[in-house]
């Protein structure tokens, strides 16, 4: 029988496949999909536009997509930014992922966590079925419990990691919580010696946030690729 | 405020102080906690435990419960469950290795202790309940057709609300603690959701691994609602949860008695030992390793959620004497 594969194989194929330039503003990023009734897509765009402007998403691109009485959204994926870097030659390692606890819209510590290489089902969907997240009143208080991840690569890459990371806010890709120093932890996790780590806002905060709203929304994280010139941005999608 | 401003060594003491008054049962003086804080390897005075508790005081962790005890707040029990993430990651691991090394059940004689699951559901529910229980324990999806019923008013394993009873069902962790007896060598790696048919487990289709998670893997699939335990009862194929251990090559024909023995005594449900060198229906086993899947205790209690019963789980929650147990006929 062959063995499950686990959430770091899922996410590492995905990253081989992105091909998303920062400079040109094209290319493939890895996306999350969300599925919802018609009649209450207007309302999920509405907490999605929300959770993007609180800062709350990886960028505001979004495609939209019917499928008979659903709507398909697709949102970017954090792991995107981990398939840049590694295309910009940068050996990234992603972690895991967990619950990220707010305090005055400054990101604290995790409070949960698990690592990828021990799950075949996406920490983040493992994290939003506990009910644990409290995303809408991080957004309306700044205090709050919202989704995230954690990635480590070789200290050596500092510069060359911050210059992409500038590259990548330019095109509105933003979404880093906290870049850490050399050796030390973030958010209260270790990393490995002569690493330094990087905390990401999940992309599946949209979803969760929508969920805390009372919409039935399906999501499933980390599940394709999706071409960013099929995406728009939310302020031309909501008017 | 938090402890996170504080640094990492003074977190750590803390949190051990937080966790010392959270597990007595009732207020608890600065003496004590030091004598328990000694016990635990950190030699921490009388005065500097108080100094310490005050700080607790004013972060809002602690409250003062008559002249000299100090009891959690529900913030101090939220900050227990919050801080220091790193160190809870691979926690679950610890807790079962406390419970297996608590585990006195003797197959030879079927007393002892053994390590039970609890569940909390409506007394108005009770009879529907066991009669699903019964469908799964005759499935063979659960450990043991033994449990514990506990009125209302009780507290032997939590505080029984009025209108409910307390259900205790024998958890997997159980045949761990005989393997580790008969003095195998027993690592409960992961926590998965199997495909069964015919009490047969035909492969897993998710897993967590207890050592790579804050959070204890079973709880995690449970909330998830990702199993389909009725679906499989009755000969059909459906979903069940279930753990996998490791143990060493040499000592499979020691385990198998074991298990055997276990079996008779009325402690295994469905078990499935592995071949070695490769990995137990999709999951990953260790060289030179074998795996033994073993459905969970809990899966009774899932199939009373999935009929639509409101039924509370807590995983790994105590230990019962297996005497003292009735099976459900």
């Amino acid at each position: 029988m062959q063995p499950l594969a686990f959430t770091l194989s899922k996410i590492e194929n995905l990253m081989h496949q992105v091909t998303f330039d920062p400079l040109t503003g094209r290319g493939k990023i890895i996306t999350n999909t969300s599925l919802v009734r018609k009649e209450q897509i207007e309302e999920t765009l509405a907490v999605f536009h929300d959770a993007i402007t609180s800062g709350l998403a990886v960028c505001p691109l979004i495609k939209l997509e019917e499928d008979g009485k659903h709507v398909r959204i697709y949102t970017a994926c954090s792991m995107t930014i981990d398939g840049v870097l590694l295309k910009q030659g940068i050996p990234v390692r992603p972690k895991g992922g967990g619950l990220i606890e707010v305090l005055d819209r400054e990101p604290l510590r995790f409070t949960d966590m698990l690592m990828y290489w021990a799950t075949t089902i996406d920490p983040i969907d493992i994290l939003i079925a506990q009910e644990l997240t409290g995303i809408t009143g991080m957004m309306r208080t700044g205090n709050g419990r919202i989704l995230g991840n954690l990635q480590e690569v070789p200290m050596l890459a500092r510069e060359r990691i911050e210059e992409v990371l500038d590259h990548l806010a330019r095109v509105e890709f933003t979404g880093v919580l906290e870049l850490g120093e050399p050796n030390m932890d973030v958010l209260g996790v270790p990393v490995e010696r002569d690493h330094l780590g990087i905390a990401l806002v999940g992309g599946t905060n949209l979803a969760a946030a929508a969920l805390e709203y009372g919409i039935g929304i399906q999501t499933e994280s980390i599940s394709g690729l999706t071409e960013v010139a099929e995406m728009g941005h939310i302020e031309d999608i909501v008017c | 405020m938090k402890l996170l401003t504080k640094a990492h060594s003074s977190q750590r003491r803390l949190i051990e102080i937080l966790r010392v008054i959270d597990e007595a049962d009732k207020p608890i003086g600065a003496r004590a906690i030091s004598d328990l804080l000694s016990e635990r390897g950190y030699e921490i005075g009388e005065r500097a435990v108080r100094y310490n508790l005050k700080i607790l005081d004013e972060l809002g962790f602690t409250k003062k419960h008559g002249y000299t005890g100090r009891a959690l707040t529900h913030l101090g029990m939220r900050e227990l469950s919050d801080a220091l993430v790193n160190e809870r990651i691979g926690f679950v691991n610890a807790h079962i290795e406390e419970y297996m090394y608590r585990t006195t059940f003797d197959p030879a004689t079927s007393s002892g202790d053994v390590v039970v699951n609890a569940s909390l559901l409506s007394k108005n529910d009770f009879e529907q309940a066991f009669d699903i229980l019964r469908e799964v324990f005759d499935a063979g999806y659960a450990v043991s057709r033994r449990v514990m019923v506990l009125d209302e008013g009780d507290s032997t394993l939590m505080e029984v609300p009025a209108g409910c009873i307390c259900l205790a069902t024998i958890c997997s962790i159980t045949m761990d603690g005989i393997l580790l007896k008969a003095g195998v060598p027993v690592n409960t790696s992961f926590a998965g959701v199997a495909m069964v048919r015919g009490r047969e487990i035909l492969q897993f289709t998710d897993l967590i691994a207890y050592a790579g998670s804050s959070l204890d893997p079973i709880k995690a699939f449970m909330s998830r609602r990702i199993a389909r335990v009725s679906d499989a009862l009755r000969g059909g194929t459906g979903t069940v949860l279930a753990n996998v251990r490791e143990i060493p090559i040499s000592s499979s024909e020691l385990a198998q008695e074991t298990i055997q023995r276990a079996r008779q005594a009325g402690i295994g449900g469905l078990v499935h030992m592995g071949e070695s060198g490769i990995t137990t229906f999709g999951c990953p086993v260790g060289a030179g390793k074998i795996g033994i899947a073993i459905c969970a205790g809990v899966n009774g209690p899932v199939a009373v959620e999935e009929a639509g019963i409101q039924i509370k789980t807590l995983p790994i929650s105590a230990m019962l004497d297996y005497s003292k147990m009735q099976e459900v006929l």
